[in-house]
């Protein structure tokens, strides 16, 4: 094996290099980020990354106005509850509070790992899927009725309060029953 | 696919798009690959990295129609939904479906899960479609043929493709494949086979015949099936998992593989750790041309300059000799 010499440490994920690169490698963004939580002493660099855009890093909200609570229910069971701004994106979100979902394909409608449960009574509440997403939809296990990916699930007024939960497993995580050490 | 995507070895393929017709023999997601490119709008094409001599052979492209053999039926489709999709949106390409199994296959939509549901309607939808529009390239999947001859010319040039029409019948999701005597001859002067993977057997490296596959566990090349793990040895892709999935899936397969690389490293079960230079010498001892990750950056900015004054996202360099002289 090769270990490459010009480690720079790991380095917090604020400061990651913005070297523009191919639009796939958010993926490695956030393994990176377990990667950061398993293996702190580890040298890991030049991980390519797009820059990152503004919606990518959502802020807190600025006032009650514009402020939308969405719930997310972890594997775990447990709930965090988080306070988004109108025209949040869901995905980004979380990412942006250390919730694991995956993002792999950037939100561009060519992967189903950020695949969530909608709660029932918000599900009629979200503007319908497009043919696109429920292309992607098709591949996610265990789709159920109230299947949405986060990715297209935009913060609105009318779904304050929202609830999802994550599924049991995604298309792409720890495929091989791999169980990260908990942290 | 290396032709277009400017693999170096591949770059004297020259493919010949003179003739009206191009036959696929294929239904998978490589198959409609080749058949999109052979048929997207020009302007589509000229706005990608597609390799340079590839649109420059597009560009001066004949077809008029792509057609797409799978020996069975509808139901037994490996293409994914997405991909058949891509068609539809492109301007200038008219997509239809062909099978004798239409009612067969209506019939038992209600017992089929969403997915396959989903893709099947897609392809039921085009079986009689809507007007082809003058000047569009026609794009057909047709059901229930089997290849039998690639016909040549007293020069080897292929002048056309023979096929042997198969009856599908039984329940069309395990249906019975049986050739009947019907056979078409399709003249074209392009025949394109996609059918299968089979993975390049390295030497000194582990294969399961069965499987077809390098046997392997979280990444971890086995030495057979279940078998001790060769320390130090990996392996990602389709050679581990078999042909499936989209590049998505590969990325994330090649990013899960560089999980288990990392994680033996931080549990020091990798023995023969050696510094990025030394490795480079000592393959460059042995004759190998070697391009570091730093040195790929060199290229890369070179590709993307080239490709700024074409409007592309890059240009791509097609022979080795020129990638070493940039690094």
């Amino acid at each position: 094996a090769v270990v490459s010499t010009q480690s720079t440490g790991v380095r917090s994920r604020g400061s990651l290099s913005d070297t523009i690169s191919s639009s796939r490698s958010s993926h490695f963004l956030s393994l990176f980020r377990i990667l950061q939580q398993h293996a702190p002493l580890l040298p890991v660099n030049h991980i390519h990354t797009t820059t990152f855009r503004a919606h990518e890093h959502p802020q807190p909200p600025s006032s009650p106005d514009e402020t939308v609570t969405i719930n997310y229910v972890l594997r775990d069971g447990t709930t965090r509850t988080i306070a988004g701004r109108t025209g949040d994106n869901a995905m980004y979100l979380a990412h942006s509070n250390d919730i694991e979902i995956e993002g792999a394909c950037e939100a561009s409608l060519a992967c189903c790992t950020c695949h969530v449960y909608v709660d029932h009574d918000y599900f009629d509440k979200l503007p319908e899927s497009t043919e696109d997403e429920e292309d992607m939809l098709d591949m996610a296990p265990e789709l159920q009725e109230n299947s949405r990916l986060s990715c297209q699930i935009i913060l609105s007024k009318e779904i304050d309060g929202i609830t999802v939960q994550l599924p049991r497993i995604t298309r792409n995580f720890y495929v091989d029953g791999h169980v990260p050490q908990p942290h | 696919v290396g032709w277009f995507n400017g693999v170096p070895e591949h770059r004297h393929l020259d493919p010949d798009l003179s003739g009206a017709s191009v036959a696929v023999v294929g239904h998978g997601n490589v198959a409609l690959d080749c058949a999109r490119i052979i048929s997207a709008p020009l302007p589509h094409l000229e706005k990608t990295d597609i390799s340079e001599h590839a649109l420059h052979r597009l560009q001066q492209r004949r077809t008029k129609n792509v057609s797409l053999f799978g020996r069975r039926g509808m139901l037994q489709f490996q293409g994914t939904i997405k991909e058949v999709r891509e068609f539809t949106k492109l301007s200038g390409v008219h997509l239809s479906v062909e099978s004798d199994n239409i009612a067969d296959v209506r019939a038992i939509m209600g017992s089929i899960p969403r997915p396959k549901k989903r893709l099947t309607d897609l392809l039921l939808k085009h079986s009689s479609p809507k007007q082809e529009q003058e000047g569009d390239i026609s794009v057909c999947l047709k059901f229930g043929w089997s290849p039998v001859e690639v016909q040549t010319d007293t020069q080897n040039k292929v002048t056309g493709l023979l096929l042997r029409k198969n009856l599908i019948s039984g329940d069309m999701l395990h249906p019975t494949i049986t050739p009947t005597e019907e056979t078409l001859e399709l003249p074209c002067t392009c025949v394109i086979t996609s059918i299968g993977y089979k993975v390049i057997k390295l030497p000194g490296v582990p294969f399961c015949e069965r499987t077809h596959r390098i046997p392997e566990h979280g990444s971890r090349v086995l030495e057979y099936p279940d078998g001790p793990i060769l320390p130090g040895l990996y392996t990602s892709g389709w050679a581990r998992r078999g042909s499936d999935g989209v590049i998505a899936t590969t990325i994330t397969d090649s990013a899960n593989t560089a999980y288990s690389i990392l994680e033996d490293l931080r549990e020091g079960r990798c023995s023969d750790v050696s510094e990025e230079e030394d490795m480079v010498s000592e393959l460059e001892q042995r004759g190998v041309k070697v391009v570091t990750f730093d040195q790929w950056n060199r290229v890369d900015k070179v590709e993307k300059e080239s490709g700024k004054a074409k409007g592309k996202p890059r240009e791509k360099l097609l022979d080795y000799d020129e990638i070493l002289k940039v690094k």
